[in-house]
């Protein structure tokens, strides 16, 4: 697995950087796709002043190929859509997941007698 | 006839008739909880008690947006595993509520397992050990028994119907004296008490004697020890003087067996740099040894094992690689007719295929620090788990409890900061975990974040603790999936 180095933030290194619309991706799914890639990248996360686009920008190394940059950028768009269809699900089933811990947890016995 | 007159659970079905004639076209379904996983071209989708399918990202969107044809396959699957239930059918939300309290059981036991470290001393000096031992002259590092009976009261406070006393070291051995003392004080107790009691030695074996053993088979002792592999890897990873730990581990393992029977020892491994390359030859050692498995287990990121930089000498891919190699050979050998269980492979397949909880203390959230195990260190200091006390040896001491000797059962659980730690590291809740598809095959592990992040709850991306369960979950479920013949294998395990 690929970490973090010094030399990836300082020295010889390059910016990559993928503009994405907050119409499309929110901005919570963004943030969560940047947490899962800080493995293995340092960036910055910024939003327009119109709140419309947020700009994610890879420090990467000099060595990158253009290969390399497609797939590392196929990889964050598709795991942020993940993300986005994750936050659905999250916001579809938030009530009856409560409802469930509810249940589960209840100091009393489920089926009544 | 059927009884018309149902009660319980049973009000929230229709009568049998109603799902006969019901058309599954104007079915109206509504999601239940899950999470989900690229794993390859397909997604693994877990729900809330860990009942899992594959589905493609078609099908996934489609269920997410509430198209999914009723009439499909795949519809009646995720059905099936309460991924979505039917609009007028709320008896799965119920239903999926007892499955979680089920899988949920382990805690309402609370602690069950008592470690007693009876002795810091040993008589190995093993680069990698965790618990960072003492010499063996030391003797300020034994346990005394007015630690050990206040040991006991506080063992006896638990709720549990099973005790477990675990007696670890160092070398546990060194201070036989009150090993039997504890046992025979723990077994007084409980002519009133009346809980199921278990006791348990991990042992290196070198100081086992007669009399120890006599003790032993008269009051039900099982022993645990160490078995690293042949003797060329063995006495590398466990250095003794004489060079002989290997010798004597394998005459003693006989020795014991004869006395107290073949299911009263077993023999865990440690993996370190040189075992990566003799998977076979450990394997070999073990069936030799007459065990009928072995449970493959990285270094721990503690004691000597961080001090001797031996835990920078692997990462998690080497380990998977051994652990892949490993499994291949154990395959391999129960293809022909020989049963050789991967126990931690088991471990995983029991919390993936059953409903009920495991009890594993590592695998658990909340996290099984203090509430499933406890530790009574030589010195009187509790500690949450056998990793906190092997932090504490490296002198920090953000998992200690309190001391034995000066404080009471209620402000060691309740005021020592134990309960807000687990809160704060609930996989429900913290971020990553709680949208995580291997949530419910998974746990929280503070101390071990802890020790790697400097912060219970850590950053789950750069966690070694979620890439073992991400990847061997998925190594394990691509085989119960795809591999029919070792499917059967695994079934086994179960």
């Amino acid at each position: 697995m690929q970490r973090i180095k010094a030399s990836d933030v300082t020295g010889s290194s390059k910016e990559l950087t993928v503009s994405i619309d907050l119409r499309v991706i929110s901005l919570e799914a963004l943030k969560k796709s940047c947490y899962r890639f800080s493995d293995s990248y340092y960036y910055s996360l910024s939003v327009t002043d119109t709140g419309e686009t947020a700009t994610v920008t890879f420090r990467i190394l000099e060595s990158f190929s253009e290969e390399d940059e497609q797939e590392l950028l196929q990889r964050f768009n598709r795991d942020a859509l993940d993300q986005e269809l994750r936050e659905v699900v999250f916001q579809k089933t938030e009530t009856v997941r409560n409802l469930i811990l509810m249940n589960a947890f209840a100091n009393t016995d489920l089926i009544e007698e | 006839m059927m009884n018309k007159s149902v009660n319980g659970l049973a009000k929230k079905f229709n009568p049998p008739e109603h799902y006969y004639s019901a058309k599954k076209q104007d079915a109206q379904y509504k999601l239940l909880p899950f999470n989900f996983e690229r794993v390859g071209d397909s997604y693994l989708l877990t729900n809330e008690v860990g009942e899992y399918l594959f589905l493609s990202g078609e099908d996934l969107n489609s269920l997410v947006h509430e198209t999914l044809d009723p009439q499909s396959e795949v519809y009646s699957s995720l059905k099936s595993r309460h991924v979505l239930y039917e609009v007028g059918s709320e008896a799965a939300i119920e239903l999926l509520s007892l499955k979680l309290r089920t899988k949920h059981a382990v805690f309402r036991q609370f602690t069950s397992l008592h470690i007693f470290v009876v002795s810091l001393r040993c008589d190995y000096s093993c680069p990698y050990c965790q618990v960072s031992r003492q010499t063996e002259d030391a003797d300020k590092y034994d346990m005394d028994e007015e630690t050990a009976l206040r040991s006991l009261d506080f063992v006896f406070r638990t709720p549990s119907e099973h005790i477990k006393i675990e007696f670890q070291g160092g070398e546990p051995l060194l201070n036989w004296e009150i090993i039997k003392f504890t046992v025979l004080e723990a077994e007084k107790i409980n002519k009133t008490e009346k809980r199921d009691l278990a006791f348990v030695i991990a042992t290196n074996l070198t100081l086992i004697s007669d009399e120890i053993l006599e003790f032993c088979y008269k009051h039900n002792v099982f022993i645990s020890t160490s078995l690293d592999g042949p003797a060329h890897v063995h006495n590398r990873n466990r250095p003794r003087p004489g060079k002989d730990g290997h010798q004597i581990v394998r005459d003693q393992i006989e020795r014991v067996r004869e006395k107290l029977g073949p299911d009263h020892i077993s023999a865990l491994m440690t993996t370190s740099e040189l075992s990566l390359s003799h998977p076979r030859e450990i394997i070999d050692e073990y069936l030799d040894a007459d065990f009928k498995g072995i449970f493959l287990r990285p270094l721990s990121p503690y004691g000597f094992a961080v001090k001797t930089h031996q835990i920078e000498k692997y990462d998690f891919e080497r380990f998977f690689e051994f652990y892949q190699d490993s499994m291949e050979y154990i395959f391999e050998i129960n293809e022909a007719g020989i049963p050789f269980v991967e126990e931690f492979s088991a471990l995983m397949l029991r919390k993936i295929f059953l409903p009920y909880p495991t009890g594993y203390v590592d695998l658990q959230s909340p996290a099984g620090a203090g509430v499933s195990a406890i530790v009574f260190n030589y010195d009187g200091g509790v500690y949450a788990s056998d990793e906190s006390r092997m932090l504490a040896e490296m002198g920090d001491h953000k998992f200690r409890l309190g001391n034995i000797l000066t404080d009471s059962y209620e402000e060691i659980f309740l005021e020592s900061g134990l309960l807000e730690i687990l809160e704060e590291t609930l996989t429900d809740s913290v971020p990553e975990c709680y949208q995580c598809a291997y949530k419910p095959f998974c746990g929280s592990e503070p101390v071990y974040h802890y020790a790697t992040q400097k912060d219970p709850v850590g950053n789950k991306a750069l966690s070694g603790f979620c890439t073992k369960t991400k990847t061997i979950t998925n190594y394990l479920l691509d085989i119960m999936e795809n591999d029919p013949a070792r499917r059967k294998i695994l079934q086994r395990w179960i």
